[in-house]
């Protein structure tokens, strides 16, 4: 028998395999040279072109080395401009940090794929040993890319410590998608980008300084990311078609319009270092009012603390409303839409009026996570009831919300076993009575001296995860729809047990704390006994259910 | 009420089958527009470089993606499920594709080969699509050798 016959390619021209080939990501498409004699230089014919660094030159190597291994990697890319013969391209990728010897060459290679209407560019010169958290460390721009005619059929453009000009001459009808990364971004730019890219759906900004209060007005801006930058102090929001807005960085004013088609918006003011006692109270209570459609929502720290007082604030001076330290204030419209509630927080007492005002007002959470983080919490920060640390534990078990109830999957990031998280964890295990997943990610921290804790944190974390296999980490499947009786016992019993986990490392607290856990311990039996019919009443009602 | 009536081709297979199809779905193939624009249209429609199995697949296609009601969500569901094909057809639609000029079937089915060849090992590769690997040992190792870091 011919296996050539058998051969599925064999059916096919050469030009089709070009195409196929052509979807295929550089490295996979290079690859395709070695299959057969007749695949030798289909490759030549991909379009998406990728040429990164990191698959010649390797970390590892001294310096010598690496400077003989960019050398191939730039004969290499030399190699492909000599023997390319499309005459159009979709996508050039280039990453190549430390290509100061090579600069002729890089230009070379950038001219040769823009003179080919390339119609997504990506040209990433920045170091990753860059600290992206320091934003005082200002990096050297590497380059600027040239004003080209055909630059103007562009629909996506990604620059990274690539400095451009082009903005300022001509006009980019085509162009959707915008990145920059690492360069200065003074206002001015910004309004050459903005009326030059009548057609922009994303812009996103990460480490860019010397930037200026921003003034977004667009009917078409989808995307809007804003990610450790420097300058901004007020960025003000009218794009009714935006559905993903993300800012990471120091806290600043934000005022947004009404937008509608809202569906993520990441608020993370995670590298406010100082504190802030003044702010617009009005801020996070129009912010909540204007994107009520969100559907995931990311909440920092410090909106935890700083923000929820100003908020109140707000409210009580300005809405006369009563705020007490019982009852979070219910927030209307409340977010019903938020099905994905991402929590940066690092579960301290200071925080948690702030975090339960959000549990309560998303009254439709299907998802928690809580992504702990560390060095969050202003020593100044006067919350705006105060609680005993060791009300921690009275407070959040008693703690009634529909969101509790509704929660199928909770994920932890950066878990490590303090009493804190476990409160919280045997809480929700408790009272979530949809939750089907529950998956848990340690801390990566090293203790004191450097040790790796991973062995504790990972002990700790058994102390959580529920006795298999009720909760599974993993993606929903047909035989996980309904808790069952026995499953439902088993998780009260994980639960408990948890609790008098807890209740057992008290012996490690001080004096002081010991009696005061031991009292809130009292406490808390005695309120769970008035619970306990409504809750056997739940569960017989789900046990009926299925 | 009047509608006007949605004008219709009868496209012929290879095999001598006959399809009819609305003109407003049949012009996604660039071929079949270019022969309405050029008013070169006989009725029936040759295509003799298309089996009736085949063709049915493509009409099936061709519509869906010319209904205006469903979303592009929808449209991709649809292509994730019609792509579940064994490989003979799939690449007999291609074949089918490429004649009739239809673009977005071409994509759907290109990227979906592509998809089946990626991370895979080259080894893994030849016997999914029963390739005969036809290089002598040196010319192999000469190959690679060009490329040494996409092998790695």
């Amino acid at each position: 028998m011919d296996s050539k016959e058998n051969d599925y390619f064999s059916h096919l021209p050469d030009t089709l395999l070009f195409v196929i080939v052509s979807f295929l990501p550089f490295k996979e498409a290079v690859r395709t040279s070695v299959l057969a004699r007749r695949w030798r230089n289909i490759w030549y014919a991909a379009k998406n072109i990728e040429f990164d660094e990191k698959f010649f030159v390797k970390n590892e190597e001294s310096d010598e080395n690496k400077a003989m291994q960019r050398m191939s990697f730039v004969s290499f890319i030399k190699h492909w401009m000599d023997n390319c013969v499309e005459t159009d391209l979709h996508s050039f990728r280039l990453v190549f940090s430390h290509s100061e010897h090579h600069l002729s060459q890089i230009q070379d290679c950038i001219r040769f794929c823009v003179d080919r209407d390339v119609k997504a560019l990506d040209l990433n010169f920045s170091d990753p040993t860059w600290n992206e958290d320091d934003l005082e460390q200002i990096p050297e721009t590497f380059l600027e890319l040239s004003s080209y005619d055909s630059l103007k059929k562009l629909e996506s453009l990604k620059l990274s410590a690539c400095n451009f000009r082009v903005f300022q001459f001509v006009t980019f009808s085509t162009l959707k998608n915008v990145y920059l990364g690492w360069i200065e971004f003074p206002g001015s730019c910004f309004k050459n980008l903005m009326s030059m890219c009548p057609s922009l759906e994303t812009l996103n900004l990460k480490r860019c300084w010397n930037m200026e209060n921003f003034y977004i007005d667009s009917e078409k801006l989808r995307v809007f990311v804003i990610d450790k930058c420097l300058g901004p102090e007020v960025i003000i929001l009218n794009a009714p078609f935006l559905s993903f807005f993300q800012y990471s960085g120091p806290s600043v004013q934000l005022q947004i319009e009404y937008h509608p088609r809202m569906v993520e918006v990441i608020l993370d003011f995670g590298l406010q270092t100082e504190s802030n006692e003044e702010g617009e109270g009005d801020m996070l209570y129009n912010l909540l009012t204007e994107i009520s459609s969100v559907r995931v929502l990311t909440i920092c720290s410090y909106m935890l603390q700083y923000e929820l007082t100003h908020f109140l604030c707000f409210l009580v001076d300005f809405l006369k409303l009563i705020v007490t330290a019982d009852d979070p204030i219910t927030l209307k419209p409340a977010l019903e839409n938020v099905k994905h509630l991402i929590l940066k927080t690092e579960l301290h007492i200071n925080e948690f009026y702030g975090i339960t005002f959000f549990l309560k007002n998303c009254p439709n959470l299907e998802i928690l996570t809580i992504d702990l983080c560390t060095r969050t919490i202003f020593q100044d920060y006067k919350p705006p009831f105060t609680f005993e640390e060791h009300q921690f534990l009275t407070r959040f078990q008693c703690l009634r919300y529909r969101s509790t109830m509704c929660l199928k999957m909770v994920n932890v990031k950066g878990f490590k076993g303090e009493t804190n998280e476990l409160i919280v964890l045997s809480y929700l295990l408790r009272f979530g009575s949809a939750l089907k997943y529950l998956s848990i990610g340690l801390s990566k921290e090293k203790g004191p001296n450097g040790i790796d804790m991973e062995s504790t944190y990972r002990q700790n974390a058994e102390m959580a995860e529920p006795l298999p296999p009720i909760l599974m980490a993993g993606p929903p499947s047909a035989e996980n729809q309904r808790p069952r009786m026995s499953q439902l016992r088993l998780r009260l019993q994980q639960a408990e047990y948890l609790r008098a986990w807890i209740f057992a490392q008290r012996t490690s607290f001080c004096p002081q704390c010991y009696d005061n856990y031991e009292k809130e311990w009292t406490k808390l039996v005695a309120i769970e006994k008035t619970f306990l019919e409504t809750d056997r009443k739940l569960i017989d009602h789900l046990c009926l259910c299925g | 009420m009047s509608s006007s009536e949605e004008r219709k081709l009868i496209l012929k297979s290879s095999d001598n089958e006959e399809f009819v199809v609305k003109e407003s779905s049949a012009v996604q193939c660039l071929t079949i527009k270019n022969l309405v624009e050029d008013r070169c249209v006989s009725d029936p429609i040759p295509l003799a470089n298309v089996d009736s199995k085949i063709l049915a697949l493509v009409i099936e296609f061709m519509e869906k993606h010319a209904e205006t009601t469903l979303s592009n969500s929808e449209k991709k569901e649809f292509d994730v499920e019609f792509v579940k094909k064994p490989f003979d057809d799939l690449l007999e639609l291609i074949l089918a594709a490429n004649y009739l000029d239809f673009r977005e079937l071409m994509d759907v089915l290109c990227n979906t080969c592509a998809k089946q060849m990626e991370n895979w090992s080259v080894e893994e590769v030849r016997e999914k699509f029963n390739i005969q690997n036809d290089y002598t040992v040196e010319e192999e190792k000469a190959a690679r050798a060009e490329n040494p870091w996409a092998f790695e």
